[in-house]
């Protein structure tokens, strides 16, 4: 140890440039890493939605200046369902994957303890509709749909029951079994709805920054729509005839909403859940490519970087190290010398970037929308800095280990 | 003397190729990287039309109706948004240098034959002044009068690529082309005009940058033919909120005012005229909410409802900080070689090179490797920003070099190289060369 250090303050160039390069890798992977994580994690989550089943319809608009009446909308229900090969139908607003517009509200349990913020989905059989699994209780009753108009806000100014996600039932109710229970939706709708089923998993359609912890909070509502202005269905079908019923999906829908002069041009998409989902996260999808290029390239330009320099410094000091082996440092000896000197740059490297990285994502916290960097993200950049200064000596360092002694002899 | 130092730096990035190509491609990356994030992020920042906004201000008066109590569904008031009797009104009173107001519609266009061209097209509902305010350039025919706006008149003003499309020539005035099946008369046809920031109906619409909106409507002329807003905005009667497209708009709060004053004075005087507006309005009963009015500055109104997303300045961040790497690790690279050749460097010494000349020869070698650097850094930044543009994200379609971007980025490089030669240059000007001929 003594002798490296005094080798650090006789040539302190080359060290204080490997420490540089490391603190400054360190700070970029860990802060690379944490937003890289935060772009990826909706992606990863279950979507509960039946694979290969469901297609969404989005926003068949009433350019009259009225709404869609009732009538017509369950019209549109009859003629989807006939389709052959089609299972379940459901006219609902919003649907997941298909960002028309947003309703989230913050959810309170009954007796008021717990609050979490989750998107609302309003439909008429959105359990069967887009697949989902229940884990407890039931789904809907017909005779439990209520009447959801733009009045009442899509049915949740009434007693209406609801269904939650799995992930929203366990923060409102983390200690009792939440079927049975009573939620309030928002600040200023007094009515409670029970609690009927609960449902493994749903994504919310309006993903940001600050609710992205709870991606996976939907509460649904049984509402039959009347006079909605802007209707979405969701259809799911037999799989291996999914094909034939997209194509028959435009015909139906023209039967069921007649065209006039205004409606021609708002033609509604039409689309399988997946494609929907693969537009949804196209962004995200970009946005966890370019990170992960970056990373991989900070990597890269690291380990090109530290072996240039080691290489370097380990050929300067050849004579030393002949000098070394004459007098009896075996082979394995100096192997651990220059291994050991990298283990102490790279630590001090690691620890300076670790402040960087903390300071970073302060300062970057205080001027745009970035959480807080998981603690977790520190000593994953360590290890990984520590192994890539490993590898990046080890081929300078066997070099090193294989001069013969009598290098130092003939150097003098 | 400078040409044998070329020829010597020249010979030292041929003698080690490999590490030359890998010093190259460091800096090309580094710098590539900062030149496709700072690109996109001063694209996202540019001012909203090409013109200048700096005189252009969106009036905000609040003219909407008080909620009914108990009513938990009302929205909270848009004060930009009016009714179109008061953006009529504030038009024709024509206070301020020019005055328009505006919203966004999307009707079906064709040729009046109908058939081969039958598309969607997003269309403003403006009145006469707009072009002139917006900086819109006309390259044929002219805008329309008050009188035909008053008279509905069904006349057009169209950009050259539609006129194209539909006549097949670029100056289409005169013809006659069909909306939702309404017959309207081309008066005027403007440039393929594209703002560089969304400024209008921020609150309720949003557009992907590089929206082109090829058709200007008078807006009396668009209600008659049944062409209403995509929007209608905030409506009295509820069963007409959500009114997507409709032309009964008439209880409606939907339109913005835009107005373009030119000094403080104007700015102070046209507020004033606004309050005495609403105060009025309020006294008459019409407006319900105490008289509040507001001029916003167009860059201050954009900058607060169509922010920069933040991803565009981390990605800086995080480029120019991998850009310090790629610098500390090309120094080193550069460091290394400079002191391998060290020998060399005392022969030179001995042999009456002054130190000074020393330090040239290798700031001039490391000056040519980071020029080589950021000749590379092109191809790859043009590479990055076409990668951009291939995501369907919202500003992939701003990702474009321009020539100051492209002086910048050669002064970058520039810059980079001297930054990083300059300590492995030292270095290798102070070796003692007495110390270094003796040692090999």
């Amino acid at each position: 140890m003594q002798p490296m250090l005094k080798t650090f303050r006789r040539h302190r160039l080359m060290p204080t440039l490997v420490v540089m390069q490391i603190a400054l890798a360190t700070a970029i992977l860990c802060n690379a890493l944490s937003l890289l994580q935060q772009r990826l994690a909706p992606l990863l989550v279950h979507d509960g939605v039946a694979a290969n089943q469901v297609i969404l319809i989005s926003h068949i608009y009433n350019t009259t200046g009225k709404g869609w009446s009732g009538a017509q909308i369950q019209t549109g229900y009859a003629e989807l369902r006939a389709i052959p090969g089609v299972i379940a139908v459901s006219a609902g607003s919003p649907l997941p994957m298909v960002s028309g517009w947003y309703d989230s509200d913050s959810i309170f349990s009954s007796n008021g303890k717990h609050k979490a913020n989750a998107a609302i989905y309003v439909g008429s059989n959105l359990v069967n509709a887009l697949g989902l699994k229940l884990v407890a209780g039931r789904n809907f009753s017909p005779s439990e749909l209520v009447d959801a108009t733009m009045q009442n806000e899509g049915g949740l100014n009434t007693d209406a029951p609801v269904i939650l996600t799995h992930a929203i039932a366990q923060r409102l109710f983390p200690d009792t079994n939440p079927l049975g229970q009573q939620v309030r939706v928002g600040s200023k709708h007094p009515s409670y709805h029970t609690v009927v089923g609960v449902v493994g998993h749903l994504l919310r359609n309006d993903l940001n920054s600050a609710n992205q912890p709870a991606v996976g909070n939907v509460l649904l509502v049984p509402g039959r729509f009347i006079d909605f202005p802007a209707i979405e269905y969701a259809v799911r079908a037999d799989p291996n005839a999914l094909p034939a019923v997209l194509k028959s999906i435009p015909v139906a829908l023209r039967r069921a909403f007649p065209s006039n002069d205004a409606t021609a041009h708002s033609r509604p998409r039409i689309a399988t859940f997946e494609a929907a989902r693969a537009a949804f996260f196209h962004g995200r999808r970009a946005a966890v490519w370019l990170l992960s290029s970056v990373t991989l390239v900070v990597l890269i330009v690291t380990l090109i970087g530290i072996m240039g320099l080691t290489g370097f410094w380990v050929q300067q000091r050849t004579r030393q190290i002949g000098v070394r082996r004459a007098l009896g440092a075996r082979r394995v000896d100096i192997l651990r010398y220059f291994q050991t000197e990298n283990l102490l740059l790279a630590t001090a490297g690691i620890a300076l970037g670790c402040a960087a990285a903390i300071g970073i994502n302060v300062w970057l916290m205080a001027h745009y929308a970035v959480p807080r960097l998981p603690i977790v993200y520190l000593p994953i950049g360590a290890v990984a800095l520590w192994l890539l200064g490993q590898l990046a000596v080890l081929g300078p360092a066997l070099r090193a280990a294989r001069v013969p002694p009598t290098t130092a002899m003939r150097a003098a | 003397m400078k040409r044998y130092y070329l020829q010597l730096a020249l010979r030292g990035l041929l003698r080690h190729r490999t590490q030359t190509l890998l010093i190259i491609v460091t800096m090309a990356i580094g710098i590539a990287s900062c030149m496709t994030a700072y690109t996109i992020l001063n694209a996202l920042m540019a001012d909203p039309i090409a013109h200048g906004s700096r005189h252009l201000y969106l009036v905000s008066m609040d003219s909407q109706p008080l909620p009914k109590p108990g009513d938990h569904s009302a929205v909270s008031s848009s004060p930009t948004l009016l009714k179109l009797r008061d953006a009529q009104a504030l038009v024709d009173a024509r206070k301020a240098v020019r005055q328009t107001y505006l919203a966004i519609a999307d009707v079906n266009a064709s040729t009046i034959t109908g058939g081969a061209h039958d598309s969607s097209v997003l269309t403003w509902l403006t009145s006469a002044q707009a072009i002139a305010m917006f900086g819109i350039p006309l390259r044929h025919g002219r805008t329309w009068t008050a009188a035909e706006s008053v008279a509905r008149a069904p006349v057009a003003i169209i950009d050259e690529h539609l006129s194209r499309k539909l006549f097949g020539v670029a100056d289409g005035v005169g013809r006659s082309l069909r909306l939702n099946g309404h017959v309207f008369r081309v008066i005027g046809v403007m440039a393929n005009w594209r703002y560089r920031r969304q400024f209008f109906d921020l609150e309720q619409l949003y557009f992907l940058p590089g929206t082109q909106f090829p058709i200007f409507l008078p807006t009396q002329s668009a209600l008659a033919a049944s062409i209403g807003p995509i929007h209608p905005g905030i409506c009295e009667h509820s069963s007409h909120a959500y009114a997507f497209g409709s032309s009964k708009v008439g209880d409606c709060y939907w339109l913005e005012t835009w107005v373009q004053l030119d000094t403080p004075k104007q700015v102070v005087a046209y507020r004033r005229y606004l309050l005495d507006y609403a105060m009025q309005q309020h006294a008459a009963g019409r407006f319900q909410r105490a008289p509040k009015v507001a001029l916003h500055g167009m860059n201050a109104w954009v900058a607060q409802n169509n922010g920069v997303p933040s991803s565009a300045p981390i990605n800086l961040w995080l480029s120019l900080a991998f850009l310090a790497l790629c610098m500390v690790n090309v120094t080193g690279l550069l460091l290394a070689r400079f002191l391998r050749g060290s020998h060399e460097v005392a022969v030179r010494r001995t042999l009456g090179a002054t130190r000074a000349g020393v330090f040239a020869q290798h700031l001039i070698e490391a000056g040519g490797v980071s020029l080589l650097g950021g000749a590379l850094a092109v191809p790859l930044t043009l590479f990055g920003l076409w990668l951009v543009r291939q995501q369907q994200i919202g500003y992939a379609s701003v990702a474009h070099l321009n020539l100051p971007m492209f002086i910048a980025l050669f002064a970058v490089s520039v810059g980079v190289g001297l930054i990083v030669g300059v300590l492995p240059a030292w270095r290798a000007s102070t070796l003692s060369p007495a110390l270094q001929v003796k040692t090999n």
